[in-house]
């Protein structure tokens, strides 16, 4: 019947709760995390050296994944542009989860016009192919990353607050919100604690999952010319580059590829477990 | 002192003004009675209790010509006024003890949601002394358990206590009993009917249950599709009921012993009742051209306030009807 609440143990339990895959799941993360963190640890090469005696070379011991048209050491570049494309999508991710969910919130907790008219603007929203919405707002904006992270955050946030709003509706109702309130709980207590934290599993769910198609839609952008601009190492730039070359240098285009696909096989996979966690 | 409840002629509309889920409701309580809205799912009598503590979202509109509690007009009572009054004089009960609370949060800290410094130390150690007296061993202790850990009855138990814990004039208890095992229910209704007693609370009672009523509202209120019918002292109502919707409410009641009741004159319903006639029109085996066109107003016949066209005969025109 006592819980005990000091660290240790709360981690014990968290490492117990975790399985095989949880723990899989957790490294990989640490793993991302380190490459995004320090780059310079993994690459083997500069980035951003030139060299034209090594132009388009095929895999090998010294350039894992070959090199590019400049000589450029590929595995290098995908290291270094790991922080860009990665730190990007969660950028896009978290203005998107963090303004949609309080504007969702804001939306189903006070109800009535005011709902009306914030759900009318989303509708507006959700009713553009995102894609095209948001390559229209950064060709607007000039082509840089920068405007691709806020073209792709401005159509990312209607769905978080869509779905927080679904949410946030059904959890009103709860009995336990109505005793709360009859006990004199403020509305500020009962979100925070009768309302947000149960939306947590719904929400890191969808989080995990977004990483990963805001990493597709942000490396779209770029291979559209309308993100990271060269030299810079972004992945979907260098698939961009890659494709003068994919009948002579087949390894250039595919390492890019390849990691950007195990990226968000790796998000839609954790996705999933969070899902699973929660029943 | 007057009336603590007053409510006159309140609607209640959930998006559709035409169709009202409360209409024409009116009813007064005084200090210390004890009231039960009775009435079959959908007939309103939730609505009733949860407009008159200002509880519905902004979904539902409510209108009433009067609706005061303590002297308030809870119809403009807003924000941090109406948290305070609501807090401070009325205790609600609901009806599923394990929805009521909060399953990541502990049971003492829910209970003095709202309370701070001198004055929570003050109604914990109150709250202790009062779950020690409705039955809640090592109280204390308790109140740092979740609760996941405790049984449905204690669950409706320790909610029975946070409702009473600043000495409410009001218990508002929607369907406290519904969820529980029948010998629970019935500690749970003793329990409530002691303690209403005891500090001389108004209680109103929401219930679908005849026995619930019985054994703890002096006074009732039967409801059918949003309108009150009929409006009596519990006794009288049980006895000599006059609407013919009371009166196959409680000839439904399945009994032990004694022969099996009959129902008099019962329709399938067909549709929806018409709201410009009496609403029982469409199940009703006395209904005429009359109850179809022109709505019955309450009335007094005998104890009882009644809304049927053929109050005073009810009862026997529906022996001969059949």
């Amino acid at each position: 019947m006592t819980t005990s609440t000091t660290l240790a143990h709360r981690i014990a339990r968290v490492g117990r709760r975790l399985g095989v895959r949880g723990w899989i799941a957790v490294l990989v993360a640490l793993l991302i995390a380190a490459v995004i963190a320090f780059p310079a640890l993994f690459a083997n090469h500069d980035p951003q050296a030139l060299a034209v005696t090594s132009r388009l070379e095929p895999p090998s011991s010294t350039f894992w994944f070959g090199t590019d048209e400049a000589g450029r050491d590929i595995y290098s570049r995908l290291v270094h542009g790991a922080r860009i494309s990665i730190g990007s999508a969660a950028l896009i991710v978290a203005i998107g989860c963090v303004f949609g969910t309080v504007y969702g919130a804001v939306s189903g907790w006070f109800g009535g016009r005011l709902d009306r008219a914030l759900m009318r603007i989303v509708d507006v929203f959700l009713s553009f192919p995102y894609l095209v919405l948001a390559m229209a707002i950064s060709a607007s904006m000039g082509r840089t990353i920068t405007s691709a992270i806020v073209a792709l955050a401005l159509v990312w946030w209607p769905s978080y607050a869509r779905l927080v709003r679904g949410m946030v509706l059904s959890l009103r109702e709860q009995t336990h919100v109505l005793v709360a309130r009859t006990l004199g709980a403020s509305e500020a207590r009962l979100l925070q604690w009768h309302v947000i934290p149960h939306m947590f599993g719904e929400l890191r769910t969808k989080v995990s999952l977004d990483l990963g198609y805001a990493l597709l839609a942000l490396t779209g952008l770029s291979f559209l010319g309308l993100g990271a601009q060269n030299p810079s190492p972004e992945w979907g730039l260098l698939v961009s580059n890659a494709k003068g070359y994919y009948l002579t240098a087949w390894w250039y285009m595919i390492a890019p590829g390849l990691v950007l696909f195990l990226v968000v096989l790796y998000t839609n996979w954790l996705s999933d477990l969070l899902d699973r966690e929660d029943s | 002192m007057t009336e603590l409840v007053k409510v006159e002629d309140l609607s209640i509309t959930y998006g559709r003004a035409d169709r009202p889920a409360v209409d024409g409701v009116t009813f007064s309580l005084a200090p210390g009675e004890s009231l039960a809205l009775v009435g079959e799912t959908g007939s309103g009598k939730t609505s009733v209790v949860m407009a008159l503590a200002q509880l519905l979202g902004p979904g539902a509109s409510i209108d009433a010509r009067t609706m005061s509690f303590e002297g308030h007009d809870m119809l403009r009572m807003r924000g941090k006024a109406l948290r305070a009054l609501r807090r401070e004089r009325i205790g609600m009960v609901f009806q599923d003890p394990f929805g009521s609370w909060n399953p990541s949060r502990k049971i003492g800290t829910q209970l003095l949601e709202g309370s701070r410094g001198a004055e929570r130390q003050r109604l914990r150690s109150r709250l202790v002394e009062i779950l020690g007296r409705i039955g809640i061993s090592r109280p204390e202790s308790r109140l740092e358990d979740y609760p996941h850990q405790y049984s449905g009855g204690m669950l409706q138990r320790t909610l029975i206590a946070g409702a009473l814990l600043r000495g409410p004039s009001l218990v508002i208890a929607d369907e406290p009993t519904s969820a529980l095992d029948t010998t629970v229910q019935a500690d749970i209704l003793a329990l409530i009917a002691q303690l209403q007693q005891d500090r001389e609370l108004a209680l109103v009672v929401v219930s679908h249950d005849l026995g619930v009523v019985a054994r703890i509202a002096e006074r009732t209120i039967v409801m059918y599709h949003g309108r009150m019918v009929e409006d009596a002292p519990t006794a009288e109502l049980l006895t000599s009921p006059r609407h013919p919707y009371t009166i196959n409410l409680i000839a439904a009641v399945p009994l032990l012993h004694g022969p099996r009741q009959r129902r008099l004159g019962v329709k399938v319903a067909q549709g929806l009742p018409s709201l410009a006639g009496c609403v029982y029109a469409h199940r009703c085996a006395l209904a005429t051209e009359l109850c179809r066109t022109t709505q019955p107003e309450l009335r007094q016949v005998g104890q009882a306030q009644v809304a049927c066209h053929f109050a005073d005969q009810s009862k026997e025109l529906l022996e001969a009807a059949e």
